[in-house]
Parts: structure tokens; C-alpha cells; sequence
């Protein structure tokens, strides 16, 4: 076990090294996503609008006008394009690479990486459409100072949750098929389009106990000018130190038969 | 420092998910194709690709490999690369490893040919500006001309072996791993490509190539092992090699 153990240390550090290839590749292949479209990366944009605007018309027609609030809602969205849908779709990472991983020596890590570059490429084009729509109507909150860290703590248990999902993913087909109804049944779980004030009280530990909860409130308070509260801190870095141990113990224990499962 | 290549009783297995191992083992288990398959728990099949391979490889060392389909010279190229880590058995290797084995490995299909160059240059980390610096020389060499900026998925076969093997020969390499792949062009490109080999294979350190040709092996190297179903049944020098093959 040391021994392997030292080899997943190392593969993180060698797929860290690797910064500007995994830097150019996933902008490569978010630049391929949109290959003969004519928007192109405007999509990531798109998606965010018209999502957020026909989700304010229908929450907002179920409570009443009051019932939805727009900032919240379009900054809870684009907090989880990146918290959940980017690790809804980490479940193929490793497949996806299949063909680079069987004909060039790259650390495991190295794909992880790609896969939250994109992330975080997706998240910023979405961030400009956030803002410019703040402006236009009039609500634009200059960001809390907490946006970094918050921003760089979600980023982290993106990685990591990535990483312990493509493995068993990989040798598991089920587990993408899953990962996929999972993702969609969460976001009902989080509060994206609705409040923790709206749940009854007595359901309210449905956002206390909800780590994602945690991770969108990091994102979407301070792009609403609030600083997050003490407690999705200690959760966001909770979470960070226990899916990390989970996420170097998979990498010892699977790490050289993942090459084997894809 | 001198390059080198040290494998010290690699065995490696393929596990084989999903395939119904107790079917397939009668069937597979005496064949004089590929491994030793055997069985191991549940629905995973296990075969044995390389078993026991012990052998050294010094700065200025070309050794071919050779053996019939599936002995198991892809997946010792593979372990060379460090694509696969050997299952049991320790492998050292001092020097960068450039392998080329599979034809279309890294090419972006909607990309153009010369977005592809890019590409495949920046996969094996070189800078923006050496790749800049040698396009020219690769595009000259592939002959592929206009077709350069068509996506890759018009080109044919040929021509993707053409513009791969464009790339890959146009960079210096301290160890080199080569398949076999490169068979896909036609005569006049397999003669250019057989003298810029030979001009690679001067400039690297070490080459380890898999090959049927015999040609090709006795030009350019000056080892040879041979493997049978992932064994080492034969491994010394070219000359000691084609005595071997006539006794046989």
C-alpha cells in the first residue's frame, strides 16, 4: 500500500505539472463542442437565459409574483452548471479519453483536470452572461469579496467529486446511467429555484444536511454581494478533506487498472 | 545520463469485463493466437498478454519485436510507453518515451489537418513556437498539400497514416516506441518513410519497434526478441536472430 500510495501522490502532482496541456486541451474541446454551430460558445450563455427566465415564469406563477427572486435564481443556476452538472458529466470523463489514455502515458489526474477546465471555462462564459443581465436590469451587486475563495473551494470538491466518480464509473457502466438521474433529482434537492425560507420548517434539514446546498450558497452569495455564513465554509472544507482521502485511496487502490476498464 | 530501458519479470494481465469467462475459456485456452486466458471470479476473464519478460535495453540499442498476431508485442510497447504498469514485475526507464502506436491516437476528427499538426504537437509538449517553426517541413513531408486544411475525417486511411507519421518523425525523441501502424500508405510514401526511419532512428537514443517486416528489422535494428503467446522465446542480436530463424 505505501508504494501505491506514493504513485497516486505522484500522479497528482505529475497531472498538476501538466498545467498548460490540460489548459489547452479543454479549451480545445470546449472550442470543438461548438464546431459548426453558429452561436458557438454563446450556448453555454443561452442555456443559462432561457433556463433562468422560463423558471422565474413558472415558480413565479406558482407563488406569486414574490415567490421567485430573479438574482437568486439565475446566480443558483449558474452556481450549479458548475457544482452538479459538471460532476453529473464527470461519469464519462475517463471514457471519453479512452483513446488518448490507451496510446500516450499521461497521469490519471491529468483527465480530471480537462474535465474542471472545462468546467470552469463553461462557468465564466455563463458568469459574463450573469453580469451583463444584472446590468441590464439594473441589479448588478459588485461581488463579495469571498468570491475567490469561495469560488476556489467549490472548484476543489468539483475536482475531487469528479474524480471519485469516473473511476467506479468507468469499470461500472451503471453507475453513469445513475449518476445521470441523480444529478436531476438533486437539483430538486438544492435550493437552486427556491428558498430554504419557502421549505417547511420541519423539511429544512434537506438543506442543512445537503452538501451541494453548501456549494451553490458559496458560489451564489457573494455574486449577490452577501458573504456566505460560517457554517458552508467548515461544510465546503469538510468536504474537501474527506473527499480527498476518498479520492487518494481510490487513485492507490484503481488507479493503474482504470486503463484496463475503459 | 544514458537512456535505458530495464524490465524485470513484467507479467501483465488484461482483465476482461463482461464477457462470460466460462464460455469463452474452452474455446480460447488452446489457440496459438494470443495469451493464456484463465479464469478468475465472476464475469471478468483474465489474459495472461505477458508473462515473465525479463530484458534490458542500452543508449543505442534498436530492438525489434516480433512475434505472430497478439504474442504480445502492442502490449509490450504499451508497457514500454507506460500506458499499461506491469501487474506484477518492475519496469525502469531512464530517458522520455515518444511513442506512436495506434494511427488516429490524438487526432481531433473535425479538426483540419494543420490544427491537428498543432495538436499532436502540443500532446507531446512542445512549444507553440517549435511547432510553428517545423510546419512547413511537415506539411512538405506528408505531400498532403490543400487537403492540410480539410477536417481530418475526410482523409483516408493513407493519408491519416501520411500526416501521422509526418508529426511524429519531425521531432527528436530519446526513446522512440513504434507499432507497426505505419503499413496504411502506398509505395512511393513507404519509401520516403522507410529513409526518414532510418534518419529518426539514427537520432534516437533508443528504439523499440513491433514489426512483421523483415526488411524494415533488418535495416534498421540490431536486436530482436521474439515473443510467443507473451513469452520471451527468443531475444539476442540481429545476425544471432536470422541463424535462429533458418535452424527453426
Amino acid at each position: 500500500m505505501p508504494g501505491s500510495l506514493s504513485a497516486a501522490v505522484k500522479d497528482i502532482g505529475d497531472g498538476a505539472r501538466l498545467a498548460p496541456l490540460w489548459w489547452r486541451l479543454g479549451m480545445d474541446q470546449t472550442k470543438a463542442r461548438f464546431q459548426r454551430s453558429i452561436l458557438g460558445p454563446f450556448w453555454m450563455a443561452a442555456n443559462l437565459l432561457v433556463v433562468s427566465f422560463a423558471l422565474h415564469f413558472i415558480v413565479g406563477g406558482l407563488l406569486g409574483g414574490a415567490g421567485s427572486n430573479y438574482p437568486q435564481l439565475i446566480g443558483g443556476l449558474l452556481a450549479w452548471g458548475l457544482v452538479g452538472i459538471s460532476v453529473g458529466e464527470a461519469a464519462n470523463l475517463f471514457l471519453m479519453n479512452g483513446g488518448l489514455m490507451q496510446t500516450q502515458r499521461l497521469p490519471l489526474t491529468f483527465y480530471v483536470f480537462v474535465h474542471t477546465q472545462k468546467a470552469m471555462t463553461n462557468f465564466l462564459a455563463q458568469l459574463i452572461a450573469f453580469w451583463t443581465v444584472m446590468l441590464l436590469m439594473k441589479n448588478f451587486s459588485i461581488p463579495d469579496w469571498s468570491f475567490l475563495p469561495g469560488l476556489l473551494i467549490v472548484t476543489i470538491n468539483v475536482y475531487l467529486l469528479s474524480f471519485i466518480l469516473a473511476i467506479p464509473s468507468t469499470r461500472f457502466r451503471d453507475v453513469g446511467y445513475m449518476s445521470g438521474f441523480i444529478v436531476q433529482m438533486a437539483f430538486f434537492l438544492t435550493p437552486v429555484f427556491w428558498t430554504r425560507e419557502q421549505m417547511r420548517p420541519a423539511r429544512r434539514f434537506i438543506v442543512d444536511y445537503n452538501p451541494l446546498a453548501h456549494m451553490v450558497e458559496l458560489v451564489r452569495a457573494p455574486l449577490l454581494g452577501q458573504t456566505p455564513p460560517l457554517l458552508d465554509w467548515l461544510w465546503g472544507l469538510g468536504m474537501i478533506a474527506v473527499l480527498g482521502v476518498i479520492a487518494l485511496i481510490l487513485l492507490a487502490k484503481f488507479g493503474k487498472r482504470v486503463v484496463f476498464w475503459l | 545520463m544514458p537512456h535505458s530501458i530495464d524490465l524485470k519479470n513484467v507479467d501483465l494481465d488484461y482483465y476482461i469485463y463482461s464477457v462470460r469467462a466460462q464460455s469463452l475459456r474452452n474455446a480460447v485456452f488452446n489457440l496459438a493466437v494470443g495469451g493464456r486466458m484463465y479464469k478468475t471470479a465472476g464475469d471478468v476473464a483474465a489474459v495472461q498478454a505477458l508473462s515473465n519478460i525479463t530484458f534490458r535495453v542500452e543508449e543505442g540499442d534498436r530492438i525489434a519485436l516480433v512475434g505472430h498476431n497478439g504474442s504480445g508485442k502492442t502490449t509490450l510497447l504499451k508497457v514500454i510507453a507506460g500506458i499499461y504498469q506491469p501487474t506484477r514485475g518492475d519496469l525502469t526507464i531512464d530517458g522520455d518515451v515518444t511513442s506512436m502506436i495506434a494511427i488516429s491516437a490524438g487526432l481531433d476528427m473535425e479538426a483540419t489537418g494543420l490544427q491537428n499538426i498543432h495538436k499532436l504537437g502540443m500532446m507531446r509538449r512542445l512549444s507553440r513556437k517549435t511547432i510553428e517553426s517545423r510546419l512547413e517541413a511537415i506539411a512538405e513531408f506528408s505531400e498532403l498539400g490543400d487537403f492540410l486544411r480539410l477536417p481530418v475525417r475526410t482523409y483516408s486511411a493513407g493519408m491519416l497514416a501520411r500526416l501521422m507519421f509526418s508529426v511524429a518523425t519531425e521531432f527528436d525523441a530519446d526513446i522512440l516506441v513504434l507499432d507497426e501502424w505505419l503499413s496504411a500508405g502506398d509505395a512511393a510514401f513507404m519509401a520516403k518513410a522507410s529513409a526518414r526511419m532510418a534518419k529518426i532512428v539514427d537520432a534516437a537514443k533508443i528504439v523499440v519497434i513491433a514489426s512483421h517486416d523483415f526488411d524494415l528489422i533488418h535495416k534498421v535494428c540490431n536486436r530482436v526478441c521474439e515473443l510467443k503467446a507473451g513469452k520471451i522465446v527468443f531475444l539476442g542480436s540481429l545476425t544471432e536472430w536470422i541463424a535462429y530463424r533458418e535452424a527453426a
